[in-house]
């Protein structure tokens, strides 16, 4: 699936796709976005009237059905013409929850507007002190036919241009159990909800102090609920069931991240490829060198073995393999893929030299990406630790 | 109007490498990946847009082999009502007459008032549609960069002029265009297009269902024979320039200057 000559006929016109789309939003337009701090919404619009939100959505709600496979093909090229952002995969992820834990009313009224490209925030964790998806302050007091909000998610992708919002809020047990949780759909602009850009010190030469965006228009907010009535039908799924739920949406999650980072990874390779041919140092291309050449080399095969892991993690979820087997190949790849990507940009970088922090090689601006894709939607050291005790059976660790 | 749009399917530059093949007779075909002539995408945006407006359908065919389904499936995904497969054994290693051959007898089994082909594919021939044209003993315009309806027996046709100009000429009905790119902006291939075109079944007609006899088309009527294939050596006076980006640049300034193009 990473391997364009072996691609279907439909495979071959998802390409085709985002070939198109990367001459039209190409990455003179985002940085112009960015610098403007705008949303780029052209490039958004094209995405939902296209339909490539909903690309494994069940047709009758306006989906097309298709595999884990084709939306790693798109969300590969997505990120290997540095289209891919965490909106879309966020998107991706809300349709699939509504799709398999959703009402049947909820999916007739939700599904086919977000496909079609209405925002659609979604916020687990709470992510503020310990990495624990199920770490909730956030918490949803029932109350005859409604639940009450309150509390703070920290980290909520696009919730201020956001059509609507999934969130997870604690509704029993306490704070860090997998038990408890309930998933909610709501209007962000509801009364007692306040959304705060969120300050975020990645620093880099395009980030933009304070709101944070990343080079296709994610931007990061704080979303305070204060006394936020929610009606009961807004609950996604059974009460206290939500954690399960997330569990099992992060490792679609997981796989696109992989699969991003993987893109990623060799867009900026590819870069720093073309630049060892061509730059040319005491007469000789320094590609020819060996302390350019290996990092090279050891960056592309850690790419190439990330893709095997990815292949493995699509194939257990397109087949509905054994929940645990999912989440732990989905994981593996997450992992895989992240460090491969950080490396291969870390790698570009020092090929580049100087050349790499000018925003017009288009390599520094990847660069929150590539970083916050080793830790959404989970931190990669989360990820050892949970495989550490599941594959290793090494006592439970410290962080979660 | 019923319209068909001749495409072609052909190597993809942008996605693969083209490289002369270990014998010299071809490029390199394995692991290659192809798609849609570029030419051919905007004839047929140009055709579901004419359709779109004035009503009929759009019938996308391609002379070739199995895997020349996927262009005629991706027209259809951009909106074309059908596809049309022409694949026969004798069909292979035709020339451009050839091709234009089993195209004319296409155009005669169906009921086509406009056939649009793009204006050059892959090899930069251009042959086809003038050809297809004569054949067909119907009217032709090449390098069409505007279509207009007058009514149902006359178009209105721009064609693009060397130097910049423009042509505007009137034209019979049936006829064949060849569509220069820049015409339009081709549609995206949605994936719902792509959902609902991937297990159509296409038609395919060969030889016998077309009338064509085997020795009017394929290798052995082709009076245009491929002979040699190669990379040409670099002419007295070119000179590569190499390095880096912004030493090219330094490189290429100094010669302009040098030779009075930069003061």
């Amino acid at each position: 699936m990473f391997d364009k000559s072996k691609y279907s006929v439909e495979q071959k016109f998802i390409k085709d796709f985002v070939k198109q789309l990367s001459r039209s939003c190409d990455y003179s337009y985002f940085l112009e976005n960015m610098k403007n701090e705008e949303f780029p919404a052209e490039y958004w619009a094209i995405i939902g009237e296209a339909g490539y939100i909903g690309i494994i959505a069940p047709e009758e709600y306006g989906g097309t059905s298709f595999h884990a496979e084709e939306l790693t093909v798109f969300m590969d090229n997505m990120a290997r013409n540095t289209l891919a952002s965490y909106q879309l995969m966020t998107q991706i992820v809300c349709c699939e929850l509504l799709t398999e834990f959703g009402s049947e009313n909820q999916k007739k009224e939700y599904l086919p507007e977000i496909i079609d490209g209405k925002l659609c925030s979604l916020s687990t964790s709470d992510l503020n002190e310990c990495m624990n998806l199920f770490e909730m302050n956030v918490t949803a007091a029932k109350k005859e036919k409604t639940y009450t909000l309150n509390g703070t998610k920290s980290y909520v992708f696009g919730a201020r241009e956001a059509d609507k919002l999934i969130i997870a809020a604690r509704t029993a047990n306490k704070d860090c159990e997998k038990e408890g949780i309930s998933l909610f759909i709501l209007d962000p602009k509801a009364d007692g909800i306040e959304v705060t850009p969120k300050e975020i010190n990645i620093r880099t030469t395009v980030t933009l102090d304070p709101e944070f965006m990343t080079i296709t228009g994610d931007t990061v907010y704080e979303v305070r609920f204060t006394n936020v009535e929610i009606p009961a039908e807004n609950m996604i799924g059974e009460e206290n069931m939500g954690g399960q739920y997330v569990q099992e949406a992060s490792d679609l999650f997981m796989i696109m991240m992989a699969t991003a980072a993987i893109g990623w990874g060799d867009y900026v390779l590819d870069k720093a490829v073309e630049h060892a041919k061509r730059r040319v140092i005491f007469e000789e291309p320094i590609g020819s060198y060996q302390g350019v050449q290996h990092p090279l080399a050891r960056a592309k095969t850690d790419l190439e073995l990330a893709k095997l892991a990815v292949t493995r993690a699509v194939t257990a979820y397109q087949n509905k393999e054994d929940k645990d087997d999912i989440s732990v190949y989905a994981s593996i790849a997450k992992y895989a893929a992240t460090e491969a990507s950080y490396t291969a940009f870390d790698v570009s970088i020092q090929t580049h030299g100087g050349y790499s922090a000018d925003r017009e090689t288009g390599i520094i601006t990847l660069w929150p990406m590539v970083l916050l894709s080793r830790i959404i939607p989970l931190n990669n050291d989360v990820i050892l630790e949970k495989y550490s005790e599941a594959a290793l059976g090494l006592p439970e660790g410290a962080i979660s | 109007m019923e319209i068909l749009v001749c495409v072609k399917r052909v190597p993809d530059n942008e996605e693969s490498e083209i490289e002369v093949n270990a014998d010299g007779s071809d490029i390199q075909r394995d692991d290659l990946v192809c798609s849609t002539n570029e030419w051919d995408n905007y004839a047929v945006e140009e055709a579901i847009e004419l359709v779109d407006e004035h009503g009929g359908n759009v019938t996308v065919v391609t002379v070739g082999d199995d895997e020349s389904e996927e262009v005629l499936r991706r027209g259809m995904a951009m909106g074309a009502n059908n596809g049309l497969l022409l694949m026969d054994d004798a069909f292979e290693c035709s020339d451009g007459k050839g091709i234009a051959t089993i195209l004319k007898a296409a155009v005669e089994k169906g009921n086509y008032d406009l056939i649009m082909t793009g204006a050059q594919s892959d090899t930069g021939a251009g042959q086809v549609g003038g050809m297809l044209a004569a054949m067909l003993d119907y009217p032709y315009a090449s390098l069409v960069n505007s279509v207009e309806v007058i009514d149902d027996k006359k178009l209105k046709v721009g064609r693009e002029i060397e130097g910049g100009n423009q042509e505007m000429n009137e034209i019979d009905l049936p006829c064949v265009l060849s569509i220069q790119t820049g015409i339009n902006e081709p549609r995206y291939v949605t994936i719902r297009g792509i959902r609902k075109v991937s297990s159509v079944e296409i038609p395919i007609q060969v030889a016998s269902d077309l009338d064509i006899s085997g020795d009017s088309v394929g290798a052995a009527s082709a009076r245009v024979k491929k002979i040699d294939y190669f990379v040409p050596e670099l002419g007295a006076g070119a000179e590569m320039l190499e390095g880096a980006t912004e030493e090219i640049v330094e490189k290429l300034i100094e010669m302009l200057k040098a030779k009075g193009g930069l003061k």
